[in-house]
């Protein structure tokens, strides 16, 4: 029995939808047992199962964004909650009142005197701009400079350094 | 083999020149302090008359001087000797002071003059060497041993220094971990363009008859998103695609999705460290390495008795008491620090810490025979320290045994040269000037913060809740990083066992294993191959069209590459399957913009004052963007050639 020679590359009708990639002219010629599993093969059936399904599933994709967005609509995943740094934060206010009294004390050991309020500290490029409000935009020290000493605090927490004239200090008031 | 000897020989000689030097220079100073040319009382020592005026007069005059251009150094001198006296072992605000004044020095001598004396201010702590390195490198390039000796040194006190090291390994850890999440975020970018389609094909390849591709990636997305859905936890899909991903992975891929999943299981010890290391600030230990590395007022003295007053059995806190006793130098307090550092039990690593103290306070009392056993003691347990040999080098002298009192200082010298040549700058006599007390080393007390166990921040649970939904439990982080390490695994036997498909370096379509007998094996998949290698068979029309249509899918591909490579560093390479160059890319772009953009770390230290650049961060930082941006710019101008997967088992 003589093979059954299908159409060549060439002869195909060449679309986006149907390539020829993998066919060369030894593959386009077709055996008996090709044709006889092909005449084995559902024919109308197989096809609207087919498309049975594949309507099953675009509904199915539609259905998973319609439940995606109910599910995720209420929810920020760019904002943290508010818990987020309240455990770290009281450490990170302690750190930086420790900060702001070194920087305080050099500024006095240099100067003479406590700056009048903390924005002097940056101007002498002792602070970098944040760190009189880090870690919040809004301003959160409290600075109040008075006779020899100064107390700085956080009005919304008990965290609060109180610094007199100390053993500690290397500068002393000379009486006008 | 040669190379090796000539260096070889070179080093022992280097050795040799820097042993002779050393103890040359070790007699110079001994003859020049001329220890042991007068007698000394066996009376005990008198409390220091200085005061905190002596002090303050001698930094008015430092100021007036240098004001003049003059270094200074003889105040400093002087100001650190009363400052010594007074107990002061370390003075921070002072150093970073005349730090200020010697970085407006034009004349780099009188700059280095004024560093080196605030040097001498602060010896245990970092930042003055790291000012002196940044000043040199900026007035004096040329002095290469003087800014790069201040940088090396500053490097060695910085990881020596409790508040320094601590927020340091913190910022690091911090950014490590944020660098990490987006490397992953990028990885599983790069790896869900790249792997879905060859994960349908073999899905597909697996299913019944009947359905196509098209439907089998419906079926994987709903398998990814549904679970997701029903926990209400985007994280839960995220970790089903990337265990569906790892099945078709090089192992190179695998690598980066099995340590995606190790840092999963290792959340909550990250979050362990991170509380440990944050709540140093204000704890304990902070208290007691201040207390002993800086100076213990009035204040802090009350500050110490309420600690010990909550933990009795506290001996860090008991020993840092004993300290601060001591350096009072009042007889009576001296005498309680003989008393209890005798009567009390110790642990043994503090032990010879205890029994040097309490020989030095007896030497302090006028008793330099009852102070030779408890300081023979600590020597044999303190085999690195130089105080207990410079304790009982005074008792020696007291007790006018000057023979053993110069094998003392010899042995003092062996162990800490610049320890002794310290202690030897000073003549006065009172008990923080004339005796040494070994202070505990700060990494014991960085260990005892350590060990204690902190309150919990919660700071990366409550942003897993963010991400992971309410319904999957933080505590289930362990596990399901376990479970993906194991799928992880068990696909790589499995793909021994049932080869799986891989992406074809060329189009990127799936490269079938089955076709491996028709290509012989090729990396590339049958259509490239029949394209591209063995062409010659096609009819010259279909090959024509061929080219074109799979050039395009090809060029796509480039397309795809070499913008992925601009907007997300790393993922380009990703998509190329180069993993692990991708991860390293988008990591030190992320890690290096941490340190660019908040160099002093998320809890700043406290004397980091007056530059962002502590030891070189933000130059590390712009060193790491720089690298990964030219890495990902080349890769955009040049193209990733993808990798070739030979072996799809």
């Amino acid at each position: 029995m003589s093979r059954k020679r299908l159409p060549s590359p060439i002869e195909i009708d060449v679309s986006d939808t149907e390539l020829p990639l993998t066919h060369d002219n030894r593959e386009f010629e077709i055996s008996e047992e090709d044709i006889a599993a092909a005449e084995g093969k559902p024919g109308v059936g197989a096809v609207v199962l087919h498309h049975m399904v594949t309507f099953l599933q675009i509904a199915m994709v539609i259905a998973l964004g319609t439940w995606a967005y109910l599910t995720f609509r209420d929810t920020s995943f760019l904002s943290q909650p508010d818990q987020a740094h309240a455990g770290i934060e009281n450490s990170v206010i302690d750190a930086q009142l420790q900060r702001i009294e070194q920087a305080l004390e050099v500024y006095r050991a240099v100067e003479d005197a406590y700056p009048p309020a903390l924005d002097r500290l940056v101007a002498a490029g002792l602070l970098i701009e944040d760190d009189i409000h880090y870690p919040r935009q809004e301003r959160i020290y409290v600075y109040q400079r008075f006779g020899d000493g100064f107390r700085l605090y956080v009005p919304e927490s008990a965290r609060t350094r109180n610094v007199q004239e100390s053993e500690d200090s290397i500068i002393f008031e000379v009486a006008p | 083999m040669l190379l090796s000897v000539v260096l070889s020989v070179g080093a022992i000689g280097q050795d040799s020149a820097i042993a002779q030097d050393r103890d040359s220079s070790l007699e110079s100073l001994l003859n020049d302090a001329d220890v042991f040319g007068k007698a000394v009382d066996r009376t005990a020592l008198p409390q220091t008359n200085v005061t905190d005026v002596n002090r303050k007069v001698q930094w008015r005059l430092f100021k007036r001087i240098a004001s003049d251009g003059k270094p200074g150094t003889d105040e400093l001198a002087v100001l650190e000797a009363d400052a010594r006296s007074l107990g002061h072992v370390n003075q921070p605000v002072v150093a970073l002071a005349v730090a200020q004044f010697a970085a407006q020095q034009s004349t780099p001598e009188t700059g280095h003059a004024m560093f080196r004396a605030a040097k001498n201010l602060a010896p245990d702590l970092p930042y003055v060497y790291f000012a002196h390195s940044a000043y040199a490198f900026e007035h004096d390039l040329g002095a290469f041993h003087v800014w790069a000796v201040a940088f090396v040194e500053g490097w060695r006190r910085a990881v020596a220094w409790p508040d320094t090291v601590i927020n340091w390994v913190l910022k690091f850890f911090v950014y490590t971990l944020i660098a990490f999440l987006l490397a992953a975020l990028a990885f599983i970018l790069g790896q869900t363009i790249r792997q879905t389609p060859i994960v349908a094909y073999d899905a597909a390849r697996s299913m019944p008859r009947g359905f196509s591709s098209n439907q089998t990636v419906v079926i994987v997305l709903g398998c990814i998103v549904v679970p997701g859905l029903l926990m209400q936890s985007p994280l839960a899909s995220i970790l089903i695609l990337i265990a569906f991903l790892s099945l078709t992975q090089t192992l190179r891929e695998r690598a980066i999705t099995f340590l995606l999943f190790a840092a999963l299981a290792l959340v909550p010890m990250a979050e362990n460290a991170i509380d440990t290391l944050a709540s140093y600030v204000g704890s304990t230990s902070q208290s007691l390495v201040h207390a002993q590395y800086l100076h213990c007022d009035a204040a802090c003295a009350e500050e110490l008795d309420a600690l010990q007053e909550f933990d009795p059995e506290n001996r860090f806190i008991t020993f840092t008491r004993l300290v601060v006793a001591y350096r009072s130098g009042e007889p009576a307090l001296l005498g309680r620090v003989v008393e209890e550092s005798e009567s009390l039990e110790w642990p043994a690593s503090l032990r010879g810490y205890a029994l040097n103290l309490q020989g030095a306070s007896l030497v302090a009392l006028g008793k330099p025979d009852d102070a030779l056993e408890p300081l023979g003691r600590a020597r044999a347990l303190l085999v690195d320290q130089a105080a207990p040999s410079l304790n009982l080098m005074r008792a020696y002298h007291m007790r006018d045994e000057l023979d053993d009192a110069s094998s003392a200082l010899k042995e003092a010298s062996r162990r800490d040269i610049h320890e002794v040549s310290r202690f030897l700058r000073s003549d006065r006599r009172d008990a923080n000037s004339f005796l040494a007390i070994a202070l505990l080393p700060p990494t014991l007390l960085v260990d005892h913060h350590l060990s204690q166990s902190a309150d919990p921040s919660g700071i990366i649970e409550s942003n897993w809740t963010v991400l992971a939904g309410e319904h999957l439990a933080y505590d289930w982080a362990p596990p399901l990083g376990g479970a993906g390490m194991l799928v992880v695994v068990l696909g790589y036997f499995l793909r021994r066992r049932v080869a799986t498909s891989t992406p074809c370096p060329r189009c990127g379509m799936a490269r079938d294993p089955r076709d491996e007998p028709e290509t012989g094996g090729h990396v590339l998949c049958l259509p490239c191959y029949r394209t591209f290698v063995t062409g010659a068979g096609l009819d010259y029309r279909a090959r024509a069209y061929n080219e074109s249509v799979l050039g395009r899918r090809e060029r796509a591909q480039e397309a795809m590459r070499r913008m992925l490579s601009v907007v997300v560093p790393g993922s380009g390479h990703h998509l190329a399957g180069r993993s692990v160059l991708g991860f390293a890319v988008t990591f030190s772009l992320a890690f290096g913009s941490a340190l660019v953009l908040m160099p002093l770390g998320p809890i700043r230290p406290m004397h980091e004052l007056g530059s962002n650049n502590w030891g070189g961060a933000q130059t590390l930082g712009w060193l790491l963007v720089a690298v990964a941006i030219l890495t990902a710019f080349y890769a955009a101008a040049r193209d990733i050639y993808p990798l070739e997967a030979r072996d799809s088992r």
